[in-house]
């Protein structure tokens, strides 16, 4: 057991050497690309095209592939980022205000994702675009959350000094997760009832469920390609004067 | 083959919202794909041109 | 583990109880604002005074909806199976409005006691189905 977790924390440490990450990341990008693709597409394909109606909604309903797997993708990135910010802030291991930084904007963007189809699913089921209900509310505000953590570390000239900026709104703001969560049982919304389903009533069929899982599957998979290829990025920004990036990077 | 296509597309006439719901998926993640794409050339161009 | 890192880390834990606490505090403050619309019943016992614009929501009752032949008003009772509310539309009601479905309406209080809105929300449910599931499950019921 003891071996184990010392192997689990050598390989964590050299994962956090930026000259390490990126050499693993030159080489295994294309392998993440692959399987996301693939994975993405199958389960897209699968539920846009295949998967049965809804009886009610009709096939409008399938925006679900869409709106669901980006809605607990940018929780989860959220979490990611404070378990990032937590190390930052205790470890203060470089390469997770890095991780931070590469993620942030990708939490924003599958946020925006969420609220936007969100927003044309609820124009056509529901009749109105908007609402100011507890759940849209509040995802909202994870969409400015993320904003703040992308527009502090950027205004922030001493990198070191905004990383420690961005960890603490990293944490602080994980809260807001739980409430995204539990929003629509702790009050009345017009997201997705909990009041009205007491009438005995199935969940989702498995024909219906399956690509959805598929779906939640591709976009982490995507997330993991998008994520390793930003971090790439940001670790050859920051450490453009240091001697392995000459030979690596310019190769000198 | 085109007819079952072509029912896939307009769905009822629900179409248009599901296909926009995709389009804004694609067009979000390629950009956050394409920006560190951009950002690696430009350091790169940069880093060389000062040797 | 070091001891600055463990000084950090009761730090950072605490400031994140604090945040919380203060966060439940301000939450039970607000938690009644925080819901989007009153059921009948609380629209009954909370006395919200005729004519400020507030929403409702609840169940449409079975076949309480009257369609009005020569204009776009429809009558229709809202329930939350203890109370119910008369509610008067006038204009386009959303696609999924339907007996025993969900609604949210936004209008006021008359003066005797029924509602008037000025717009009607239609709720789902997370129970998708495809249609001969639902059927058969019809059926059984």
């Amino acid at each position: 057991m003891n071996r184990v977790w010392s192997r689990i924390k050598n390989w964590l440490i050299a994962m956090g050497s930026p000259p390490h990450f990126y050499r693993w990341a030159t080489s295994s990008l294309p392998w993440l690309a692959g399987l996301a693709v693939i994975v993405f597409c199958a389960g897209l394909i699968w539920g846009l095209g295949f998967s049965p109606t809804d009886y009610k909604q009709g096939d409008v309903y399938r925006i679900i592939y869409i709106h669901v797997p980006s809605a607990i993708l940018a929780e989860s990135i959220y979490i990611f980022m404070a378990i990032s910010g937590f190390i930052s802030m205790v470890w203060r291991a470089k390469i997770a205000g890095m991780l931070i930084n590469s993620a942030a904007p990708l939490g924003a963007g599958f946020t925006l994702i969420a609220l936007l189809t969100g927003s044309i699913w609820g124009k056509t089921t529901w009749g109105t675009w908007w609402v100011w209900d507890a759940r849209l509310t509040s995802t909202l505000i994870m969409f400015f959350l993320y904003a703040a953590i992308i527009g502090l570390h950027s205004s922030i000239e001493n990198k070191t000094k905004g990383d420690r900026a961005v960890s603490i709104l990293a944490v602080l703001g994980v809260v807001i997760v739980p409430i995204i969560k539990k929003s629509v049982d702790w009050w009345q919304t017009l997201h997705q009832p909990s009041t009205f389903t007491l009438t005995s009533s199935p969940s989702m069929s498995p024909d219906m469920y399956l690509p959805l899982l598929v779906c939640v599957l591709g976009f982490y998979c995507l997330f993991i390609f998008m994520l390793t290829n930003g971090l790439r990025a940001e670790i050859i920004s920051r450490e453009r004067d240091k001697s392995w990036v000459k030979k690596q990077f310019f190769k000198y | 083959m085109l007819d079952s296509l072509q029912i896939l597309f307009i769905m009822d006439g629900k179409g248009p919202y599901v296909w926009s719901c995709l389009l804004i998926l694609i067009i979000i993640i390629t950009i956050n794909i394409i920006i560190p794409v951009v950002r690696l050339k430009r350091i790169y161009r940069e880093g060389t041109l000062e040797e | 583990m070091h001891p600055l890192r463990k000084q950090r880390i009761y730090a950072i834990v605490t400031v994140l109880l604090g945040a919380i606490a203060a966060l439940v505090l301000v939450m039970s403050a607000l938690s009644k604002n925080m819901n989007l619309f009153y059921s009948p019943s609380e629209l009954v016992s909370s006395n919200v005074a005729p004519g400020s614009v507030v929403r409702a929501g609840g169940m449409v009752a079975s076949g309480s909806i009257q369609k009005s032949t020569d204009s776009l008003e429809v009558i229709f009772l809202i329930t939350d199976f203890q109370n119910s509310l008369s509610v008067t539309y006038n204009g386009i009601l959303p696609d999924l409005f339907s007996e025993d479905a969900g609604v949210v309406v936004k209008g006021f209080l008359k003066e005797d006691g029924t509602f008037l809105a000025q717009e009607v929300l239609a709720k789902h449910d997370e129970n998708y189905m495809p249609p001969e599931v639902a059927k058969m499950l019809n059926k059984i019921e």
